[in-house]
């Protein structure tokens, strides 16, 4: 009995494994999850649809879904705040911009500055507020970019090179040709080419990827992609901020609640700079309202020369 | 069933079975440990790679449905062209759905038909407002992992997105892993448990081997053996045992010593005992030549008579002289030596000396000795000396005018002798203690208590026996048995140990 005990354990504790193991793999392979407690989304939009609508357009200086990242909060902060359902109404062009506001297809619209300033009747449109810079005043400028590893290093240097620019109706589309190069005595004939992209990121891509030489855009998408490997040459004088424009035929009411809601805004307070600080860098310092003369003013010159 | 009914006995088994034990169910802990944190591992990554193709599979298709929410073309056949491409360049994907907020399907695989949908119901999908990856085994049998992306910009929603991947490589994975770690593990308690048992083989081996060396020790070798050296503590216990052996002998010789004095304390004991009777025998020739003396002083002419008296004074001191001899015979510490003895010799050497004793008692002596006894292989010395011994204390045990016999015979393959007195006997309860040492019925001064028991030591170092039956007050009767020696082809005495 005794000679045949050990080989009994041996061969129970070998069973014992083989079950266990065999259990523990049937465990280990039912890998399915557990029910997770469904979240709730957010309820807002249930009540949006009963409220009167108001299209907000933008002009397209970015791909659409870049702006809907940067000017949807703008919205969601109107849908929470204010009485009514505002909702974003892209555009085709610079151009297409001014005429869906004009043509009441939207209630307001971001606009360019320089488009805005270059309105040959501009009556018909209202500005409602325009975004702070970081030195508390609604200016920006259009800077020449190169890429960080290019011998670019002024203006004057460009001759003979390829640049890229965004929408001809844009500043960032115009500077180099009306103001950049004639500053340093060169013309647009003195450049090997200039091709206009339709936004402001493409421009970017098409300097990093070394198609072309240097390029303009807005400085806050030269700050984005600096760590990308994108180096400022030059920098423009600067132009009142791209303006929140509201047409004259829209309910007084509405353009009010808007311009209320984004003149309130304070960058200082903690609240509102914690939102503000969510949106999109071009707005998190917060708006300043803002005059047509600003913008007449700021390309008077060359509406003079054209 | 008790437990040491069932855990076996030995060493080794018990080692292995104990090691065996431990270690399996350690590894088994530990690769199941490894398995379920690895495989926790494996789903979440599976779950983040899932989501992580579902929010850029989204990016293209928020393009698309923005474009559509702007009118500016139809993202039916657009999305649908998206989704069959991304299935293609993606063979572990099952099924592509895109909701819109209404929970309407815009888009979607070909081969899918939803719902129902792993996740929940299409009203719980539409309320998700972040990511989600389920698990599941579908009702047709294999596994998938549906992801749940929900698709928004801001608070703005442009519906749902959900993805189901197939999850049955995650089990096999699982399956691969489990087995390899498996296999591992048991080839590593094998391995162990493997060398578990040569080592026990080798020290057990060695246990034995000292086993061996105490069980055939032998304490008269010169030198004592030494085991083999090792480093190891079986080694030290070598060492020890050898200490030990060495220890053991010293005690024996030792004891040997003592033992050697004792029975030389006890000869001259017995000596003593004889003492008055060999005095008177001393003493009568003596007085016989003082005699002589006187009668050649008062007649010195006489010349017949002082030759006749001077005969007769050499006789007595030859006598006188024989007496000494004897006795001296039997007082010199001689070296013990086995060889062979015929049983009566010693006997009679005894009687001669003890004749003194027994004529100042009167007591009669019956010697029945059987001629032609077998030999017995002894130590003359010795065996005299009980014999000395047991007369002596039966010399003790009569009166005035006893009787005493003694007796020798053969029976069985062993000699026998019997000594028999009528005497006061000894009581039944100190029959039992006679053969202590140190006991005795004598007065103080008249026994060392050590004769019996002496006795007793050196017939069975003989390899014989000594008993003793008695009657109080009638007789006591003393027997050695001693088994008879063949000297025929002369090798017993060589073969005999000594005692």
């Amino acid at each position: 009995m005794k000679r045949i005990l050990l080989p009994i354990i041996i061969v129970a504790l070998v069973a014992l494994v083989g079950v266990t193991n065999f259990l523990v793999l049937e465990d280990l392979t039912d890998i399915s999850t557990k029910t997770v407690p469904l979240a709730v989304g957010p309820t807002t939009g249930d009540d949006l649809s009963d409220r009167p609508l108001v299209r907000i357009g933008v002009v397209s200086r970015f791909a659409p879904n870049v702006i809907y990242a940067g000017y949807q909060p703008i919205m969601d902060y109107l849908n929470h705040e204010g009485t009514r359902h505002y909702e974003l109404q892209l555009s085709t062009s610079y151009q297409d911009a001014v005429d869906r506001l004009r043509q009441g297809q939207v209630d307001a619209s971001f606009l360019g500055a320089w488009i805005f300033g270059h309105l040959e009747s501009g009556e018909d449109l209202l500005p409602i507020a325009a975004p702070l810079n970081e030195q508390g005043r609604s200016e920006f400028h259009a800077v020449l970019v190169t890429r960080a590893a290019s011998d670019l290093t002024s203006i004057s240097q460009l001759e003979g090179r390829k640049v890229a620019l965004p929408s001809p109706q844009s500043w960032s589309g115009n500077w180099l040709q009306t103001n950049g190069l004639a500053d340093v005595g060169l013309s647009v004939a003195d450049l090997d080419s200039i091709h206009h992209f339709d936004h402001h990121q493409t421009v970017v891509w098409q300097i990093l990827r070394g198609n072309f030489d240097a390029g303009v855009v807005k400085e806050s998408v030269a700050a984005k992609f600096r760590s990308e490997g994108l180096r400022t040459v030059a920098v423009s004088q600067a132009i009142p901020g791209p303006p929140l424009v509201g047409r004259r035929g829209v309910d007084h009411v509405v353009l009010e609640e808007i311009s209320r809601l984004l003149l309130v805004l304070d960058p200082d307070h903690p609240a509102d700079r914690r939102l503000l600080e969510s949106w999109t860098p071009e707005f998190s310092l917060g708006f300043t309202a803002v005059d047509r003369r600003q913008y007449q003013d700021a390309f008077q010159p060359e509406r003079a020369n054209r | 069933m008790r437990v040491s009914g069932v855990v076996p006995q030995g060493l080794r088994a018990r080692i292995l079975l104990t090691v065996g034990l431990t270690a399996t169910v350690i590894m088994m802990l530990m690769s199941w440990s490894m398995l379920y944190s690895w495989r926790g591992s494996l789903v979440l990554q599976e779950k983040t790679n899932a989501q992580a193709v579902s929010r850029a599979f989204s990016v293209a298709v928020i393009d698309a449905l923005i474009f559509a929410d702007q009118d500016l073309f139809q993202s039916e056949g657009f999305l649908g062209n998206y989704v069959d491409l991304f299935m293609a360049q993606n063979p572990r994907l099952r099924a592509i759905t895109i909701l819109d907020p209404a929970g309407s399907v815009v888009a979607r695989s070909w081969h899918r038909t939803d719902p129902p949908w792993v996740t929940g119901s299409l009203e719980e999908l539409l309320r998700i407002d972040r990511p989600l990856s389920t698990i599941t085994r579908t009702p047709e049998g294999p596994w998938v992992l549906e992801t749940v992306l929900p698709m928004r910009t801001g608070e703005r929603g442009w519906g749902v997105l959900v993805l189901a991947v197939e999850a049955d490589s995650i089990r096999h994975q699982i399956r691969r892993n489990f087995t390899l770690l498996a296999s591992f593990s048991m080839a590593v308690t094998s391995g162990m448990l493997l060398l578990l048992w040569l080592m026990l083989s080798r020290l057990l081996g060695s246990l034995r081997a000292l086993v061996l060396a105490m069980d055939t020790v032998d304490f008269t070798a010169r030198p004592i053996p030494v085991l083999p050296y090792r480093r190891d503590e079986i080694g030290t216990l070598y060492k020890h045992f050898h200490i030990m052996q060495q220890r053991v002998e010293q005690s024996r010789d030792d004891l040997m010593k003592a033992q050697h004095q004792v029975w030389h304390a006890e000869r001259l004991a017995a000596i003593g005992r004889l003492a008055s009777g060999l005095a008177h025998e001393i003493n009568n020739p003596l007085n016989g030549i003082r005699n002589c003396i006187y009668a050649i002083r008062a007649d010195l002419d006489n010349r017949r008579q002082t030759a006749e008296y001077l005969d007769m004074m050499d006789e007595g001191l030859t006598h006188a002289s024989g007496v000494i001899k004897k006795l001296l015979g039997f007082a010199r510490k001689q070296q013990a030596g086995m060889g062979p003895v015929d049983i009566n010799e010693p006997v009679e050497a005894v009687q001669r000396l003890v004749a003194f004793n027994l004529g100042r008692k009167k007591i009669t002596l019956e010697m029945n000795l059987e001629p032609d006894l077998p030999l017995v292989s002894a130590d003359r010395q010795l065996i005299q000396e009980v014999i000395m011994n047991l007369l002596l204390n039966a010399i003790d045990a009569v009166q005035e005018s006893g009787f005493i016999r003694v007796a020798t015979l053969s029976r069985d393959g062993e000699v026998i002798l019997e000594v028999n007195d009528r005497g006061h006997g000894i009581e039944a309860g100190q029959i039992d203690q006679i053969f202590d040492p140190f006991f005795t019925t004598k007065k103080a001064g008249e026994g060392t208590g050590l004769g019996l028991s002496i006795s007793l030591g050196i017939v069975q170092a003989h390899g014989g026996s000594l008993g003793v039956t008695s009657e109080p007050g009638v007789e006591t009767t003393f027997t050695i048995s001693l088994p008879a020696a063949d000297f025929e082809d002369g090798t017993e005495v060589e073969e005999e140990t000594k005692p």
